[in-house]
């Protein structure tokens, strides 16, 4: 009796056994924080606003560390985070693939190249009936437009080094570096291609665009740049912008430097921009990269009384005077320093001078303005020859942004180097602190004017390439880029 | 809910089946005793050999049992006392009993699986276990700390020195670079968690950057919330071979807690007062400046004139982590029981002030455990805990603004009153930096508010006892649920906040978490008396489901730009955050164990198959096997009383962590009021699996001359494969990294406990252990290149850890310069111990007894940024002291700054961290009869006693401790050393009367 329920005991326990396990239904729990590119795509018109929203948040998430950046070796700005000095020192003194600056500013753009190529896979999967030829014409215009602008980015702070320009489906898959002037001219290629995109793109994007893009920060006459128009005469402004560096680099296709060929397509694509010499316009319009104080958004990062960023202490040495007062651009942007100076010690300079440009923790960063397309078209009608035009347009910026005084016919009658020193003049007062001192002095080959605040400190012409970089290529990275 | 109930119907039903007849039965009652006393033990298990018939000894020993009216076989044990087993004949009606002491704990218990026990005479792995008594003897801030010096084969460490915890377990060496570092912690059989949940101090310290919570934020990890008091004992399963049940949760190590139960008799009512206080082990003081020294730092010429040539020196560390507050620990339990119910209570409130300014924590909890017969073959026992830990946790670690007391200190000479308030209550501004600490600790609150419960029940049912079979069944299941509620509030008007222009900040961190884990087991003990298979002494078989969910939910608010005088996160401007993760996992195991040859051999294999949702393929079950066997020589030798030698091999696993197999699009946050999506930093890995260790474990123990002398010796080698690795994608590719498997860790160490009883006597008694523990952990192959661990230090500059193929896991690595002048990165120091090494000595005489435990660890480096901060700021306490090379530095302070040249000599930071430290003291006065009858209310007995734990150190390293962490509990390397919070020492009187 008791030896068969001995059995029966085991018997039921060994079925137990055998059952064990339960269903692998109880298993499966989704990944709460991050969605999958299945539930994204389930509807290609919100997915493509999602991404294209994501395309733009990345791109703003990237300007404050690239202006304040390229400001440090511009001389512009200090890094001033007094328990922290290496966010100096990378930048101008020991400057290698792993100091602060040699990381910075490459792998940001690159997310951006990753999250275009999803983008346009989106697009190009959407079915006709979802998104007509031409909102997809519109919608690869515009991809394609920030795919030149993120590798400008790239090549702005590289140069020399050149960089990758593919992105391929396989995140294992390693793309080639190519040649400086190879990615100057696929951005250029591009620049076009998106151009003619955006040409046959219809009249409205499949998605909204950000605050950046919308008046009022677009500019004071209200100009919006969300149309597909609108938007295409910022990808032409952008191409003025790469046409003039090329052309003043003398990248291949475009001649010596500072020969006529590229600036010529430089004036043409300015025709086709935003350009506008309406006084009120020549400061304000412009594309914007909006921030805001709303929950999961991003605040100023370079906002005036924030401790960190702070003016460069010869930030004055130069600056002209009509007379009476200063250049109006150094009063409206620069103030004097009042903090404690607390991080002397570490960085071993202190500064009197403080940023006064973005106030406020909502205040957009500027990215394109008309004021520098104005000063692009001097420089491009110069160089082709119009040296009339050429000090007409920089005499319009004196007077209306800087409330100099006019350079008139002295100006016409400037030598090359006179001019270069003129148009540098106005480019540092007018685009102050907004990415394009260390950039503009290295393109005219006047690196070397750049003062040393110390004499442990370098002149960097271009930031290296990180070491997360390298360590992948085996060091293999052309031009030295790796040390 | 239906398929849950699917999976556990079956063996319900099996619990119901079959119910064996009664026999006649008839009455023995008994008396066990101490043959050397010839005093009561009570607390006694007297069980009957084949049957189902227990009981269990009162105050004086006695006892009562049913019995069937046949001979039988009792076994008696006593938890101190070797077991006893005696023959009650069919007419016999008492019995007496005599227990011999067990100095070597060869009786202990070891638990071996989800039901199953054995002794540690007969255990075939190497096992530490700490008794109550020893975990108690000193208050101590938590059970981390209350546990240091008293497992060998574990590193023990605390974090800091501020109230509330917070400290790591690391058993037998580095294990994991991603997963988990943490052993199992199992309460009662439920599986808790010790997660630790940040307050969200980050977003004011700015430590590592504007988010809410970082590792960096000293927070507490939440074994805190167990209350040492409650606990009977601590068993820690060290060995692959012990821990396989337990699959893919167990490379680190499993620490079972069992809690005190109620034992049959009269109720008993006991109450401990204690009463103390915490000091600041070390300060360091700061640099005396003259006027000459102040004017290189400071050009303002209201504070150079007060230097007359020497400037006034005020002691900001003392002024701020001097507060001596009192601290007072109440506990009061009551336990007794019938035959068949047996409860115990306890109920404890605590506080503990902090040395810092402002800085407490107080505890209180609430034990219930009941155990419940309902015949002899049923049983019941649950066993609830509700508590509540509130800690007030003050400043430390890194920070960015200043508000970490030691970092403001390092850059702010001291000579100036910071401490003082004018007349309209306004703190000294700080001339030197923006914060002033006096003013931060006085109205800056960074709290942690958590309550806790766990609790679980076992149903156990004994279908078949015969003198050969036995065969149990049991339920058993527990759950553990907090809330950790997180508040920091940082007023507008503080010398700091204006930084970021937007005065006022209060953050709300949440975390709660939920973890369930039940089991069906089935247990058949075989006990053959003759027959072929006589050689066998026992074999038990033992087989069970396992189910386990764990849920955590954590949510924080930034709220920044407050309105004055409101803390709420509803008026500021706001950065919410979330974190969900959960896990769920099924599992089936079988656990045999053999003793034959009249137990002296020993054999034991077990196997357990798990799937759980974060392992790529959800279906696929991983199988994790062991075994290990053991043989005892009875006294092969003159003065040896039995050796033992083991072998085990065994494998565990190591779980991917939530979502690491999901490839995803990840959100990137608001742009102009809409969502943003793009590529995730980390690509996810469908095919992702848990790491696996397998361990090699060999040891021998031995006693000697009739039990005075025990030795045990482990030497273990364990290879970790199928890590969790980040295998770095290129960053031109868009991604950063995606999570592999890959490469293999090596450790190996060994163990030596030495225990020596060199005196004892009917009035003196004398107790000696020492313990040795070294370990060492290598990478031994590693499939993506070397690269830096996270969260283990702040770059080349100072030294961080890496994992490099063919160096040790735990080495510092950092920037030197070599001779031509080039700068490279590369192993530095090691900053694992050599070895650690504890000194325990319990005397007793009479009613006194004195217990003296030292802690000895030799080797492991610091990166003392502590040091960095002061030379940094010119404000070392020796920076004047004269320098080792002028031509580098005019002062030794300066010389130090120079020479670690801007991080390309790392080195001249990182120090060596030995110390000897005096862990515990207690000494312990029994206050004779009389007196204790004198007091009213029945006192049975009154305990006085005087405690201090950390009383001295002796170490020749620089800043507070060595003993400090950074970033907390991490898995392969601690040892940043950023200005904490001062680790302590502490002093109490305890009263314990008991009633």
């Amino acid at each position: 009796m008791i030896k068969h329920k001995f059995t029966r005991t085991l018997t039921a326990g060994a079925l137990t056994l055998l059952a064990a396990g339960c269903s692998s239904d109880r298993l499966i729990v989704p990944d709460y924080q991050n969605p999958t590119s299945g539930q994204i795509s389930s509807d290609p018109l919100s997915a493509i606003q999602f991404l294209a929203t994501g395309i733009l948040r990345q791109d703003r998430d990237i300007i404050g560390g690239y202006i304040s950046g390229t400001g440090i070796l511009g001389r512009e700005s200090y890094n001033y985070t007094p328990t922290e000095g290496r966010n100096h020192s990378g930048w101008v003194q020991t400057v290698n693939s792993k100091s602060f600056g040699g990381v910075a500013l490459w792998a940001g753009p690159y997310v951006n190249l990753r999250n275009i190529f999803t983008f346009v896979q989106v697009v190009e999967g959407a079915s006709d009936a979802t998104l007509s030829a031409a909102q997809k014409s519109a919608a690869l215009g515009f991809a394609h437009t920030y795919e030149a602008w993120m590798l400008l980015y790239i090549i702005n702070t590289r140069n020399e080094i050149g960089a990758v320009v593919e992105v391929q489906s396989d995140p294992r898959a390693i793309s080639p570096f190519v040649s400086r002037d190879s990615v100057f001219n696929h951005i250029i290629g591009r620049l076009d291609q998106a151009y003619a995109e955006l040409g046959t793109g219809g009249t409205a994007f499949p998605f909204a665009f950000d605050a950046g893009f919308t008046a009022p920060l677009a500019g004071a006459t209200g100009t919006s740049f969300t149309s597909v128009a609108n938007f295409r005469r910022v990808n032409r402004a952008l191409a003025a912008r790469v046409n003039a560096y090329r052309a003043s680099l003398g990248i291949a296709g475009c001649g010596a430097p500072r020969s006529a060929t590229c600036y010529a397509t430089a004036l043409t694509n300015l025709s086709q921009s935003f350009l506008s010499t309406t006084p009120a316009d020549i400061t304000s319009l412009g594309v914007f990269r909006p921030f805001s104080t709303a929950a999961n958004e991003v605040q100023n990062p370079l906002r005036s009384g924030v401790a960190a960023i702070v003016a460069h202490f010869k930030v004055d040495s130069g600056v002209q005077s009509n007379g009476a007062t200063r250049d109006l651009r150094f009063t409206r942007k620069i103030t004097a320093f009042a903090g404690r100076n607390a991080a002397a010690p570490t960085i071993g300079v202190r500064t009197t001078f403080d940023h006064l440009q973005f106030t406020g923790a909502a205040a957009a960063l500027p990215v394109l303005r008309n004021e520098e397309l104005i000063l692009l078209r001097a420089e491009a009608k110069w160089f082709t020859g119009d040296k009339a035009g050429a000090i007409a347009d920089l005499d319009l910026v004196r007077t209306v942004s800087g409330g100099l005084a006019p350079y008139g016919a002295a100006g016409i009658a400037f030598t090359e180097t006179q001019f270069i020193d003129a148009l540098l003049y106005e480019r540092r007062f007018s685009l102050f602190f907004e990415g394009h001192r260390w950039i503009d002095l290295r393109r005219f080959g006047r690196l070397s004017q750049l003062p040393l605040d110390l004499a442990s400190h370098q002149i960097v012409t271009n930031l290296p390439v990180p070491q997360a970089e390298c360590l992948i290529r085996g060091g293999d990275v052309p031009n030295n880029g790796c040390n | 809910m239906r398929k849950r109930l699917s999976c556990v119907l079956p063996l319900l039903l099996t619990l119901f089946v079959a119910s064996a007849a009664e026999a006649q039965n008839r009455f023995v009652t008994g008396r066990v005793f101490n043959t050397a006393t010839q005093e009561g033990a009570p607390g006694a298990i007297v069980s009957m050999v084949g049957g189902t018939a227990a009981a269990q000894a009162d105050d004086e020993g006695r006892f009562r049992i049913t019995l069937p009216s046949t001979d039988v076989t009792l076994l008696v044990r006593s938890i101190g006392y070797r077991r006893a087993e005696v023959r009650v004949s069919a007419a016999q009606e008492a019995v007496e009993i005599g227990l011999t002491r067990d100095v070597q704990k060869l009786d202990e218990v070891i638990v071996t699986g989800a039901a199953t026990t054995q002794t540690r005479q007969n255990a075939s792995v190497a096992v530490s276990t700490v008794g109550g008594e020893e975990l108690n003897r000193v208050p101590a801030v938590s059970l981390d700390n209350a546990l240091q010096g008293k497992v060998v084969g574990a590193n023990i460490n605390m974090n800091s020195g501020a109230p509330g915890g917070g400290g790591q377990i690391q058993i037998r060496g580095v294990t994991s670079v991603l997963g988990s570092g943490e052993p199992l912690y199992v309460i009662d059989g439920v599986i808790i968690s010790n997660s630790a949940f940040s307050t969200g101090i980050n977003a004011v310290s700015r430590a590592s950057g504007a988010v809410a919570t970082s590792v960096q934020d000293n927070p507490v990890n939440r074994l805190a919330d167990i209350n040492p008091n409650d606990i009977e004992n601590i068993q820690v399963l060290k060995s692959a071979a012990a821990t396989a049940i337990y699959g893919s949760k167990a490379t680190n190590g499993v620490v079972l807690i069992t809690t005190k139960r109620g034992r049959q008799g009269a109720p008993r009512f006991n109450v401990t007062q204690r009463f103390g206080t915490y000091d600041a082990q070390r300060l360091l003081g700061s640099r005396r400046f003259n006027a000459t020294t102040l004017g290189t730092l400071s050009s303002d010429s209201s504070l150079i004139s007060q230097c007359n040539p020497d400037c006034p020196y005020f002691d900001y560390q003392e002024d701020l982590f001097g507060q001596n507050s009192l601290s007072f620990e109440t506990v009061g339990t009551v336990s007794g029981g019938s035959e068949n119910t047996r409860y115990f209570i306890s109920a404890t409130n605590k506080f503990d002030g902090g040395t810092q300014l402002n800085s407490n924590d107080r505890r209180q909890s609430l034990r219930m455990n009941i155990d419940q017969g309902f015949s002899p073959k049923w049983t019941a026992s649950v066993s609830a805990t509700l508590s509540r830990s509130k800690t007030n946790r003050g400043l430390s670690n890194n920070d960015n603004t200043f508000i970490s007391p030691f970092y403001a200190f390092g850059y702010s000479p001291a000579v100036i009153d910071l401490n003082r308030r004018d007349a309209t209550g306004a703190f000294t501004v700080n001339p030197f930096l923006e914060s002033n600490p006096f003013q931060n600790l006085t109205f800056l609150k960074n709290t942690e508010d958590v309550w806790r419960q766990v609790a679980s029940g076992t149903v156990k049912y004994t279908p078949l006892a015969t003198e050969r079979h036995q065969i149990q069944l049991s339920v058993i299941g527990g759950y553990d649920r907090f809330d950790a509620d997180g508040q920091v509030f940082s007023p507008g008007f503080l010398q700091f906040e204006p930084e970021d222009g937007l005065p006022g900040t209060a953050v709300q961190a949440n975390a709660v978490s939920r973890q369930f884990n039940g089991s069906l087991n089935a247990v058949h003990i075989f006990t053959p008396t003759q027959g072929f298979l006589g050689f066998l002494s026992s074999a038990t078989t033992s087989a069970g489901l396992q189910v386990e969910e764990r849920d955590l939910n954590r949510y924080t608010v930034i709220a920044r730009g407050l309105v004055p005088g409101i803390e709420l996160i509803n008026q500021g401007q706001v950065t919410p955050a979330q974190n969900r993760s959960a896990v769920r996992e099924q599992a089936f195991f079988v656990n045999e164990e053999v003793l034959a040859f009249n137990e002296r051999l020993s054999l034991a294999g077990r196997i357990r198959g798990e799937r759980n949702s974060v392992q790529g393929d959800r279906e696929k079950y991983f199988y994790w096997p062991a075994g290990s066997a053991s043989y005892r020589f009875v006294n092969p030798f003159p003065y040896a009383d039995e050796i033992k030698l083991r072998a085990a091999i065994g494998t565990s696993g190591n779980q991917a962590r939530f979502a690491d197999r999901d490839t995803t699009l990840t959100g990137l946050g608001i742009l102009s009021d809409r969502q943003a999506v793009g590529a995730p930093v980390t690509l996810g890995n469908p095919n992702i699996k848990p790491e696996k260790m397998t361990e090699q474990e060999y040891g021998v123990d031995m006693t000697f001359a009739k039990q005075r002398v025990g030795l045990e010796f482990s030497y273990f080698d364990r290879t970790i494969t199928d890590l969790l690795l980040n295998a770095p994608l290129a960053p031109t590719a868009g991604f950063t990294q995606q999570v592999i498997n890959g490469g293999e860790l090596k450790t190996d160490g060994i163990e030596v406990a030495l225990n020596v009883n060199p005196v004892r006597t009917r009035d003196f008694n004398w107790n000696m252990r020492t313990q040795y523990y070294k370990v060492e952990s290598f990478v031994e192959s590693l499939p993506v290149d070397p690269f830096v661990v996270a969260n283990s230090g702040f770059g080349a500059q100072y030294g961080r850890g890496r994992i490099a193929q063919g160096f040790k896991s735990t080495m510092i690595w950092g920037n030197r310069t070599l001779e031509d002048g080039t700068v490279v990165d590369t192993a530095l120091f090691d900053s694992a111990p050599d070895f650690t090494m504890q000194f325990g000595n319990d005397f007793s005489y009479k009613s006194l007894t004195l217990n003296v435990l030292f802690d000895w660890r030799k080797g492991g480096y610091l990166s003392n940024m502590t040091q960095n901060l002061f030379d940094e700021g010119a404000n070392s306490y020796d920076y004047d002291e004269a320098s080792p090379d002028t031509s580098i530095g005019a002062t030794l302070g300066e010389y130090r700054y120079n020479n670690w040249n801007a991080g390309n000599n790392a080195g001249e930071y990182l120090e060596d961290g030995s110390f000897v430290k005096l862990r515990e003291v207690t000494l312990s006065y029994q206050l004779p009869q009389r007196f204790v009858n004198a007091i009213p209310g029945g006192a049975r007995d009154l305990r006085l006693t005087l405690s201090g734990r950390n009383l001295a150190i002796w170490s020749d390293y620089w800043s507070l401790d060595p003993e400090v962490n950074n970033f907390g509990n991490q898995n392969v390397v601690r040892f940043v050393d950023l200005a904490p919070y001062p680790p302590t020492r502490s002093f109490f009187f305890s009263v314990d009367v008991g009633f």
